[in-house]
């Protein structure tokens, strides 16, 4: 579905990506962990075109996509969501999701399709509603939505679970195994370890712009490497 | 917010109330246009000659004020260039018509043509890799370059003294648009156009995406929405459609100058629409009422104008950030949502 090969970015003389080389299997559900400063929001403004990567390719779906403007990935459905609630304040969460799905179908299976998203996410009850008048964890989901709105096959979340509430974190957990579920491929950034190892099947973790582990996540945060960048180690030693 | 939240979690309960808002501003809509027809025909019954001429003075600096609401209101982008635009419609149709010997009505479309190739050509450079107080900037630059130009190519244009027009639009349909009442309903046919358009563009999959874009760009584009062809497309709709309002005027006043591109006209429209309510369908009809037609009926001096204009636009700005129209629909359908 998706695969980078030896991305490699750096902003001014910091080097915030080193050869980062991974690929994501259709109908997975991947998490990307790291501490703050790894790079993951760098990586995932590289792979949705916000930022073009110093070096190195992006094939999405077996189709070279570096340096592909973000409206055009959206298009072919590679999508992310933003940290923390995003959405079109002046409109309602309907025309927030019509927003997304623009011009690409037809309007009456773009409102079949918009229901169905709508339902998936348990948004039912909140259609008419102003998007600004949503309590965090609704914004969170209609986050989501929208970004699933636009027919997105392969989708990014950055860091969805962060100021959520247990009760909301436990409800966009479901929420992502449903997108799972619905044949969505997910990759979610979260600095929240027990919302991501509770989530994915697969975790891959970034240290100062380089891919240090890939694997289960029971086994990838019992590495050392692992548990020296991220828990224990350098961050804590100064202390 | 408790409250917001709360009300948020039980729509049900919300949902007679959510009806009476509806009504209510769906009565208000009807208000709103009933007024306006009665307005409308305020010259077509009066038998004063300046009654005709300030209704059709009115009705297109309206045009202009609901044309910059598409790409100011909507999308959010500050052009500065309305009167430019303006007055280069004036400009092209009266040479069209002078030079190149075509009639009135041929030359509107051709003038859209003009105005739209000139507009891509301003406006995507502008807004690819810039936005915001470059834009402002941009427009304001481009429409003092337009103005310098046309007060300089005298052969062509007559230079700053202006150019005398001897055409008309003739008769059509049994109509002498050539009439002063002809005249009137030319200009307010196009103000009934302009609206049209900008109404079908708001509740079009355009328009939302526009709104979409005055939101939040990032996450527009995120979503797939080619944002620069948006925004240029707003901005070509708002100058062709103030170019058309220009060869309008020409054929008006018989006259036409490079005066009519001056900047702090296109600067007095922002505030026009800022005090009627930016983005909403009656705010730019209500701006130009009160900024244009008020001080014509109270004969307040032109300098006493813009001190009460300025006075109006910080209070509005304080008050009622969504201008009179915002006021008056939060009033009547008791909506209590800030943001909403």
């Amino acid at each position: 579905m998706l695969r980078l090969t030896n991305i490699s970015h750096r902003f001014g003389g910091l080097e915030v990506l080193r050869n980062v080389e991974f690929s994501v299997a259709e109908g997975e559900l991947l998490g990307l962990i790291g501490p703050n400063g790894a790079g993951k929001t760098t990586l995932f403004n590289v792979i949705t075109g916000f930022v073009r990567p110093g070096a190195g390719r992006i094939f999405f779906q077996d189709r070279d996509v570096t340096g592909y403007p973000t409206h055009r990935l959206a298009r072919l459905g590679l999508v992310r969501t933003f940290q923390g609630a995003r959405s079109f304040h002046n409109l309602s969460v309907e025309d927030c999701l019509r927003v997304a799905r623009y011009r690409r179908v037809g309007d009456s299976e773009r409102d079949r399709e918009l229901e169905r998203v709508v339902r998936l996410l348990d948004l039912e009850e909140f259609a008419t509603e102003a998007a600004s008048s949503l309590p965090a964890g609704l914004a969170r989901l209609l986050g989501i939505a929208m970004a699933l709105s636009t027919g997105a096959r392969l989708l990014l979340l950055d860091e969805p679970a962060a100021g959520l509430s247990a009760g909301e974190t436990d409800v966009l957990q479901q929420s992502i195994r449903r997108l799972q579920q619905a044949g969505v491929t997910v990759v979610v950034v979260d600095h929240n370890l027990h919302f991501l190892m509770n989530l994915v099947s697969r975790a891959i973790v970034l240290d100062a712009g380089r891919l240090i582990a890939d694997g289960p996540p029971a086994t990838v945060t019992a590495e050392p490497r692992v548990i020296e960048a991220y828990i224990g180690g350098r961050d804590l030693a100064g202390d | 917010m408790t409250g917001e939240v709360s009300s948020a979690r039980a729509p049900a309960a919300d949902v007679p109330g959510r009806q009476s808002r509806l009504a209510a501003s769906m009565l208000l809509a009807l208000a709103g246009w009933l007024v306006l027809a009665l307005l409308l025909s305020v010259p077509v019954v009066y038998h004063s000659r300046y009654i005709v001429y300030l209704g059709t003075l009115l009705a297109l600096q309206a045009a202009l004020a609901v044309s910059l609401n598409i790409v100011l209101g909507f999308a959010g982008q500050f052009a500065l260039s309305q009167s430019a635009f303006f007055g280069f419609g004036a400009y092209a149709s009266a040479l069209l018509i002078r030079d190149l010997d075509v009639g009135f009505w041929t030359s509107l479309p051709l003038t859209a043509l003009l105005t739209s190739v000139l507009a891509v050509a301003v406006g995507y450079p502008a807004m690819r890799f810039t936005g915001g107080i470059h834009l402002a900037l941009i427009t304001f630059a481009f429409g003092e370059l337009l103005r310098l130009v046309t007060a300089n190519l005298h052969e062509l244009t007559g230079g700053p003294q202006g150019m005398q027009l001897v055409y008309t639009p003739g008769v059509v349909l049994g109509v002498d648009f050539g009439s002063t009442r002809g005249l009137y309903c030319l200009a307010t046919g196009f103000l009934l156009l302009c609206l049209l358009i900008s109404i079908l563009v708001r509740r079009s999959d355009f328009g939302r995406a526009l709104f979409a874009i005055r939101d939040d760009e990032t996450l527009a584009t995120s979503l797939g929405i080619d944002v620069t062809a948006h925004k240029v497309a707003a901005f070509t709709l708002a100058s062709t459609l103030a170019a058309l309002a220009g060869a309008i005027y020409a054929v008006f006043t018989s006259f036409i100058s490079p005066e009519m591109m001056n900047a702090s006209d296109s600067i007095a429209l922002v505030g026009m629409l800022i005090v009627g309510g930016l983005g909403t369908t009656p705010g730019p009809i209500l701006g130009t009422l009160i900024f244009v037609g008020l001080p014509e009926f109270l004969r307040v001096a032109k300098n006493y104008r813009l001190v009460l204009l300025g006075i109006i636009i910080v209070v509005m700005a304080l008050y009622s950030p969504k201008g009179i129209a915002g006021a008056v629909n939060r009033l009547m359908t008791g909506t209590r949502r800030s943001g909403a």
